[in-house]
């Protein structure tokens, strides 16, 4: 829904099912910004996050999950997630971030 | 396991805050009031636990479950029934003509928003606590109660601490229930985490 919603305010969106597919896509097509979820099958937001780095792809990430834990919120931006949001989100923030 | 009167009202006063929390994101989602009612938590047999269950087990649920490990194990779940899921839906996605298309926004739409909601319960708990929780990805299932507690039977333990309440959206004529079964096997370790937060709240504070 939110990648339908993104699409019409003129963002280009490619979506992936989990942490392995977006980073398949990253390296076919890199984009300009990643939006990540952590819960997620075969690998999650956490172990996603790390990857781009590891190959030495730079490029903004921004965390967008329902998990409202400290712990993962001080994780995530340990591990170069650049802005950290819960679900749900307004609009307006997502587009500031 | 005993868990006493006033670590049952602390841990009661913790699930008031993690419910007012998922009330506030569902507030959000539907900028409709959103009233809860208090919960309550019981321990005993999974079988026998809910009057409720017993009078309401064959009555067709809409169901996302979000299964936890960490300090304390269990799963989460956000219960509908069906009518109520399809106002859900209608309110927040819409509706589409194609029945497969519907089904889909449907499942997925109800299943983000249980995530939304039991995260808000079960992190606030875990941030309150100061314990980790870590979350198995939630998924849908339509069911009814006896399914859904048949379908826990074998890999639930007997005992179990059981914390339901109910919400309603007057606008939308909607009810629904969040539950959370913890294993008893981990119930130490809460009721541990529970008395660290009640001393960390009674204790005197020391002024200069």
């Amino acid at each position: 829904m939110l990648s339908e919603i993104l699409q019409k305010l003129g963002h280009e969106m490619d979506p992936a099912m989990n942490g392995q597919d977006s980073l398949e896509n990253i390296a076919f097509n890199p984009p300009e910004c990643m939006l990540l979820d952590n819960l997620m099958l075969i690998m999650d937001g956490l172990q996603t996050l790390q990857a781009p780095q590891a190959r030495n792809i730079k490029l903004p990430i921004i965390m967008l999950t329902a998990d409202i834990e400290e712990w993962l919120k001080t994780r995530c931006l340990e591990r170069s997630a650049t802005t950290f949001l819960n679900k749900p989100v307004k609009l307006p923030h997502l587009q500031e971030a | 396991m005993h868990i006493s009167p006033e670590q049952q009202d602390a841990l009661q006063e913790l699930l008031n805050i993690g419910v007012g929390r998922a009330a506030g994101s569902l507030n959000q989602m539907l900028e409709k009031p959103i009233r809860m009612h208090i919960p309550f938590l019981q321990i005993g047999k999974f079988e026998d636990l809910s009057q409720e269950v017993q009078e309401s087990r064959d009555t067709q649920l809409s169901s996302v479950q979000l299964p936890f490990k960490g300090t304390f194990s269990g799963s989460s779940c956000l219960l509908f029934p069906t009518e109520s899921a399809k106002s859900l839906v209608l309110a927040l996605a819409g509706e589409s003509e194609d029945p497969d298309t519907m089904d889909s926004l449907k499942e997925s739409t109800l299943t983000e928003i249980g995530n939304i909601v039991l995260n808000g319960v079960m992190g606030s708990l875990a941030n309150v606590l100061k314990h980790r929780v870590i979350y198995s990805v939630p998924f849908y299932q339509e069911t009814s109660m006896q399914g859904l507690v048949q379908s826990k039977l074998s890999d639930t333990p007997e005992i179990i601490l059981w914390a339901q309440t109910q919400f309603t959206i007057e606008e939308y004529d909607l009810t629904g229930d969040i539950m959370l079964m913890f294993d008893t096997s981990d119930l130490g370790l809460l009721v541990m985490a529970v008395n660290d937060y009640m001393h960390s709240t009674t204790a005197p504070h020391v002024t200069a």
